[in-house]
């Protein structure tokens, strides 16, 4: 029978294995592609080789490329350089770190310290990045966390940071894990947002109301305790009706509790042990979070890694999701979040296939006269303001003083190790991570004056007079040790310095009409050329060229 | 596409790309680009002397129970009583004494609806004079566009508050007329150039970057890197003028209070002096769902004095009559009072003060009833308001702001100004 | 719904059982309540409300008469020792004169005590004088028998809430909205000492204080002053803060306890009293509506605390919080006044002279008649 037939071809292309199907990336295209329609006439070219390179280094590794990285890349014959630099970034611990940042900002939205040493959870991502773990494990380990070993302690800082307040944790345990946030469903029925009940927000909160902040009367560390008993009621505020709830993920089944043990405890809650029952409904949270039939789970995950290398949310806002605020492509999504889990959840797989994508690597730069292209379209290459971390590693990187820093790092390294490698690769990241230590207090500077709210972009005259005027920029211009500044200071005229600025600070060779307006600039400083080249420099940092990753 | 994101308790803020991402759904061209004074309407305001707007915000919804609309004695009256004012037959709340004599300078409209209890929404109803809608511009970036002068020495419209929420005030007229926030009366860091940069070579830094900037958006959506650029522009204008972040002088403080509001109303002098076309102080927090009436004793303690010095002072310097003053909150507060000694929100029925440039003084626009509990006569709402601020000020709100080709009402055309206020 | 009760003569020799307290009566108004107080002879149980009026109840009759004559709520009453007279401060800054048992109640006298709100009146322990604080940071002292002003102690940089006077008739104690005690000197009218406490709070949310006392009581031997009111804030415009009773030895001039519910649940307490027979009592408001009559022993709560040099120098952060703090005394019995879906929340409490029965202010309108003894049938 014809429909017979259909339903066995539809089933055998479901299951065709993965080689069958044309990459991730090249399915990518072709869905964005099609919600262009006629806008397609105005798409922009490809992003030439200088435009990747930078774009690629941001995104991948968090800060701007080196000069002779820039070189290397340009210089490399290969067709397939793209991606060649692709599998190189995404391997060195630079990448690691990008993801440190993004997963600890996301996470813990800047949260100030409370009971876990945030370097012990940065070291925690980093980590995990680091050996690619699975995004499944990863929030398994993170929503199962109890904070009583001491080696495990940096992975309970999401729990135990937010103190187990039920309000605060559900709300962001709704947020991050499943884009959704409930807050407002836990007073009501979210007041226009249909799929936001109340059951919602109270089902996830069943999950950790039992729980408890425990403060051990000895070491004074915080983890985190259970009772064994402890119900969640909840009373409508429009209705007045009471209901009550088991541990339940939005509308999957309810977590119903087995039958009571005579004894429901490992061990007691008293004020010198943390309780421990022995069925933990906290427990059964990340099982079912990262459960297949948890379609929340993975959705969010791909909505939020498109969002960190195409610039917006196929969702936005990214903890917005439900039925009345759709995707501006539900089957892209569908299919990220698909094949994201058909990889097991490889963060490292998604995010390579969606910089491979031709959606992702177009040009930023637009026709002279076009209007601005609707975002959701993806015609070109969105704007993205670096990150406070990138904006730091980036500058920094600029300056030389990376290199500079990495070369006192690994003096010290050698004094105090016999036979220290750089060339062997778990030295190479020790060097690394003292280099990031060394240059951690910057970072720092930077975060506190241009992190902001939700990492909403909101540009301040504030931000703008650190900029112009901070003096920790200034100490970065002045010539030392090789640095930038002193390799402009070296150069035999003022063109070579202006093409040394550029490819090291934009990572891009200077047009003629640049070299022209630069030339004009440094001469306005006559004899005072040092301050000339440092002005130069500094109005480039300044500029939105640097700004922006583009 | 239309997207409903939900509700807007004070700290869900949309990401700042998202509402840029938003406005894209208005239409190719939505997008302001740095505007030249193009306009004829724009030219025609040019003519007129210059003009300027303060505007005074009690965040969190004053009592109009407590403040403009007293019904002592009632029902839902409350503890206070009213007094006297400049104003024959014009009573407001005790806790005013001093601005009480100074209502000859405003009028008071005691019968806004905006049919919303919500802070986020009824806020951004009286900033924008439409209901909801995220891309429309603030009324002091609309009078930043149309009143202030290219070359003014200081940004066009200055917010004073500790607080704060991203407020995307410009929406579709482009950054360069979105507010500069001044977080209270503290100068910020990194006001001084470098030492051994003359002011010159400063001068000439900040020109070759805006030229940098140049080349680069000729080719790139350019709303993103405009809101970049106007806070340089910003920051040169606060290094020009690192003197109004001196210490305040004593006889002055000692007229407007040492508290944060009396200085906060203070610096408001002194930028629209100085050159602002809308400075907008904040003042918290009005939202007493408890011990409403001991708050309103503290919160109104803070605000009368020095909010009737400036009104004086505006008025004694000659400002006033091209100086647009409001104080307004973002709805008021329920008669009914909660067993907290509260009173909640109440969006149907409460007021707001209006006066100096084009304003009627000494008008009561509007009534509640008896007890408070509803409008009885002559009921506006954000949109005929926003469109009396603008006629007052002499710009024509029914005429369309020009963006990129496309035109876009400036007020709600649904609703007209309340010609009762306007002199 | 005026409930009159047969009042048994006796009613002092019955066996007090604070543990057996039980609604006796309830007296209704349409609108909520703001305070009550019985009268000194027991004729008469009196309660402002959210008007202008204060109301008086027989409490054999169960009559209710209207005493008009304020522009503004009442929030406090006091009577001469001999229970002819009594004495009312509203918001509208004005003190009035009534005679208690005036068949037709009206205002005997009527003096300007504050400008803005008057919020305390107490009467002297010799019924000479009267003592009123106000929001305009003034107290004042007035001769009870002709009304006129013959002292004024400046020094509250923020508003008094209420003022009390020794038993020994030479001193004041007063407590503003920064929760500091002062004593004065009633010659002199000089401020003799200031004593700090917890009983305030900065809500940076919303940027304004909180704090005061909303009732203060002296124990009758004079050892001990108490105050009703708030500590802890975390959002006040909420009513989200800690209702506390905080007691003061007076010789020592240092806080010895803080009074707080059982269940450290949010609120404001709003009442307080001493018992002769070793009990203090609070009347609390719970921030989610309902009330609460606390009971705390005396002895255990003037015993004072050992709080440790740790304890100390942590400051008064642990001070504020229930769970931390090391002056903390739980209740040794409570009762709430609570019925299903009815915002009864106190506003306010008394203790009639016979010792043995409780009114209680509600938000309801009701005002409850408590006896802490065994009920009595019939």
């Amino acid at each position: 029978m014809p429909l017979l037939g259909l339903l066995i071809a539809a089933l055998l292309v479901q299951s065709a294995p993965a080689q069958d199907l044309p990459p991730l990336h090249q399915r990518i295209d072709q869905l964005v592609r099609a919600t262009q329609g006629e806008m397609a006439d105005t798409l922009a070219a490809p992003a030439s080789d200088t435009e990747f390179v930078r774009r690629l280094y941001l995104d991948l590794t968090g800060r701007i490329p080196t000069h002779p990285a820039v070189q290397e890349f340009l210089n490399n014959p290969a067709d397939n350089r793209r991606e060649q630099l692709v599998d190189q970034l995404l391997s060195t611990p630079q990448h690691a770190l990008r993801l440190q940042h993004t997963f600890d900002v996301m996470l813990m939205q800047r949260l100030p310290k409370k009971h876990v040493e945030p370097t012990a959870w940065q070291d925690y991502l980093f980590s995990s990045f680091l050996q690619n773990k699975s995004w499944k494990q990863l929030a398994s380990e993170l929503l199962s966390a109890d904070g009583a070993e001491q080696a495990t302690r940096g992975q309970a800082r999401f729990l135990l940071d937010r103190n187990l307040n039920v309000d605060e944790t559900v709300r962001d345990i709704g947020r991050f894990f499943l884009g959704r946030d409930l807050q407002c469903a836990q007073c009501h029925d979210h007041p226009s947002i249909g799929d936001y009940p109340q059951q919602h927000y109270y089902g996830l909160s069943a999950f950790i109301k039992r729980s408890y902040l425990f403060t051990d009367p000895d070491s004074k560390l915080a983890s985190i305790g259970e009772k064994a008993e402890g119900d969640v009621k909840f009373t409508s505020v429009f209705t007045n009706e009471e209901n009550s709830t088991v541990p339940k993920l939005l509308n999957l089944p309810a977590i119903e509790d087995p039958k009571p043990a005579e004894d429901p405890y490992v061990t007691k809650p008293d004020n010198k042990a943390r309780g421990v029952p022995r069925y933990s409904r906290r427990q059964q949270l990340a099982p079912a979070m990262i459960a297949d039939d948890n379609a929340a789970f993975r959705l969010n995950i791909a909505n939020r890694l498109w969002a960190l290398v195409m610039g917006r949310g196929l969702v936005e806002p990214l903890d917005m999701m439900h039925a009345d605020n759709p995707p501006s492509h539900p089957e892209l999504l569908d299919l990220l979040a698909n094949d994201l889990r058909d990889h097991d959840y490889d963060i490292r797989y998604l995010v390579r296939q969606l910089v491979l994508s031709k959606t992702y690597q177009l040009s930023s730069e637009v026709a002279a006269d076009a209007s601005d292209p609707a975002a959701q379209l993806y015609l070109s290459s969105a704007l993205k303001p670096l990150t406070p971390e990138q904006l730091a590693w980036s500058t920094m990187q600029a300056v030389g003083l990376i290199e500079q820093t990495r070369q006192a790092e690994l003096a010290k390294l050698t004094a105090d190790n016999e036979g220290f490698d750089p060339a062997q690769a778990d030295q190479a990241l020790q060097l690394e991570r003292a280099v990031h230590k060394a240059l951690e207090s910057h970072v720092t500077t930077y975060i506190d004056v241009f992190a902001s709210a939700n990492s909403a972009f909101g540009p301040t005259a504030k931000q703008a007079l650190f900029l112009e005027n901070n003096e920790l920029l200034s100490s970065w211009l002045e010539p030392a040790n090789g640095n930038l500044l002193d390799q402009l200071n070296a150069t035999a005229s003022n063109d070579d310095a202006i093409s040394t600025l550029y490819l090291v600070v934009l990572s891009r060779p200077a047009r003629d009409e640049e070299r022209q307006a630069m030339a004009q600039f440094l001469d306005t400083f006559a004899a005072d050329r040092l301050t000339g080249l440092a002005q130069a420099t500094r109005a480039i940092l300044c500029s939105a060229e640097f700004r922006f990753n583009h | 596409m239309k997207r409903n994101t939900g509700c807007h308790p004070l700290d869900h803020v949309h990401s700042r790309r998202n509402f840029l991402a938003g406005t894209a759904a208005l239409g190719a061209g939505a997008m302001a680009g740095l505007d030249g004074f193009s306009s004829q309407l724009v030219a025609d305001t040019l003519k007129s002397d210059q003009k300027r707007i303060l505007q005074i915000y009690m965040q969190g919804g004053v009592s109009q129970l407590e403040s403009w609309d007293p019904k002592p004695g009632t029902l839902y009256g409350g503890p206070f009583q009213s007094i006297p004012t400049s104003v024959p037959g014009l009573r407001i709340c005790e806790l005013l004494p001093y601005t009480a004599q100074k209502m000859h300078l405003l009028s008071v409209v005691r019968s806004i609806n905006l049919n919303t209890d919500d802070h986020h929404q009824g806020h951004m109803f009286m900033e924008k004079g439409r209901r909801g809608e995220s891309a429309y511009p603030y009324i002091g970036s609309v009078v930043n566009k149309y009143l202030a002068p290219t070359d003014s020495p200081l940004p066009g419209f200055v917010h004073i508050s500790t607080r704060g929420l991203t407020d995307n005030t410009a929406g579709f007229l482009g950054s360069s007329y979105a507010q500069m926030r001044l977080e209270g009366i503290v100068p910020p860091d990194n006001l001084d150039r470098q030492q051994e940069l003359s002011e010159q070579q400063f001068s000439r830094r900040r020109d070759f970057r805006s030229q940098l900037n140049q080349q680069f958006t000729s080719r790139r959506p350019k709303a993103l890197v405009d809101s970049y650029d106007a806070t340089f522009n910003q920051a040169a204008q606060l290094m020009a003028r690192k003197d109004l972040f001196e210490k305040q002088s004593e006889d002055q403080l000692d007229r407007y209070g040492r508290h944060d509001f009396g200085r906060y109303c203070l610096m408001a002098r002194t930028l629209l002096e100085e050159g602002s076309t809308c400075v907008k102080v904040t003042h918290h927090g009005y939202d007493t769902h408890a011990e409403n009436f001991n708050f309103h004793v503290e919160q109104l303690g803070e605000f009368d004095q020095p909010f009737s010095t400036l009104l004086g002072d505006l008025e004694e310097s000659g400002m006033l009559e091209s100086t647009l003053v409001m104080v307004y909150s973002e709805f008021g507060r329920t008669p009914k009072i909660n067993h907290r000694y509260g009173r909640d929100h109440w969006g149907s029925a409460w007021s707001m003060a209006l006066g100096g440039c084009g304003v009627q003084t000494g008008a009561v626009i509007g009534a509640t009833n008896d007890k408070g509990t509803e409008v009885v006569d002559h009921e506006v709402h954000g949109g005929h308001l926003f469109h009396t601020y603008l006629q007052a000020l002499g710009i024509d709100s029914t005429a369309n702001h020009d963006i990129d080709g496309r035109e876009i009402p400036i007020g709600d055309p649904a609703v007209e100004p309340i010609k009762e206020l306007l002199a | 719904m005026n409930e009159p009760t047969a009042v048994p003569t006796d009613l002092a020799s019955l066996p007090l059982d604070v543990t057996k307290t039980h609604k006796v009566a309830s007296y209704q108004h349409q609108l909520p309540l703001t305070c009550c107080r019985f009268d000194p002879l027991s004729r008469f149980v009196f309660a402002g409300a959210e008007d202008l009026n204060v109301y008086r109840w027989d409490l054999s009759s169960g009559r209710k008469m209207m005493l008009s004559g304020h522009n503004s709520w009442v929030r406090s009453m006091d009577f001469s020792p001999d229970g002819n007279w009594l004495y009312t401060a509203g918001w509208d800054g004005e003190l009035h004169w009534w005679l208690t048992d005036d068949p037709l109640p009206r205002s005997r006298r009527m003096v300007r005590a504050h400008v803005g709100s008057a919020r305390w009146v107490r009467v002297s322990p010799d019924g000479s004088l009267l003592a009123t604080c106000g929001n305009d940071n003034m107290i004042r002292v007035w001769r009870a028998d002709v009304g006129e002003m013959i002292a004024e102690l400046a020094g509250h940089e923020r508003n008094p809430y209420a003022v009390n006077f020794h038993p020994d008739g030479k001193h004041l104690v007063s407590q503003d909205l920064m929760g500091n005690v002062f004593i004065w000197d009633l010659d002199s009218a000089q401020r003799v000492a200031s004593i700090a406490t917890v009983m305030t709070g900065y809500d940076n949310k919303f940027a304004a204080d909180m704090g005061g006392a909303r009732d203060m009581r002296l124990s009758p031997d004079g050892r001990l002053v108490a105050t009703a009111g708030i500590t802890n804030v975390v959002n006040s415009f909420a009513g989200q803060q800690d209702p506390i009773i905080g007691l003061i030895d007076w010789e020592k001039r240092t806080v010895l306890r803080h009074l707080r519910p059982e269940d450290n649940s949010t609120g404001v307490a709003w009442g307080i009293r001493f018992h002769p027979d070793g009990y203090i009592i609070g009347g609390i408001a719970k921030q989610s509506g309902s009330g609460l009559i606390c009971f705390w022993k005396l002895d255990e709560a003037s015993s004072p605390v050992k709080v440790s040099k740790k304890e100390e120098k942590e400051g008064d952060l642990k001070l504020r919080q229930a769970d931390k703090d090391p002056l903390a005394l739980k209740p040794f019995h409570s009762l709430n006044v609570d019925e299903p879906k009815v915002l009864d929340c106190i506003r306010g409490i008394d203790l009639a002279a016979d010792n043995r029965r409780l009114a209680a202010a509600c938000f309801d309108g009701s005002l409850r008649i408590y006896q802490m003894t065994e009920e009595v049938s019939g």
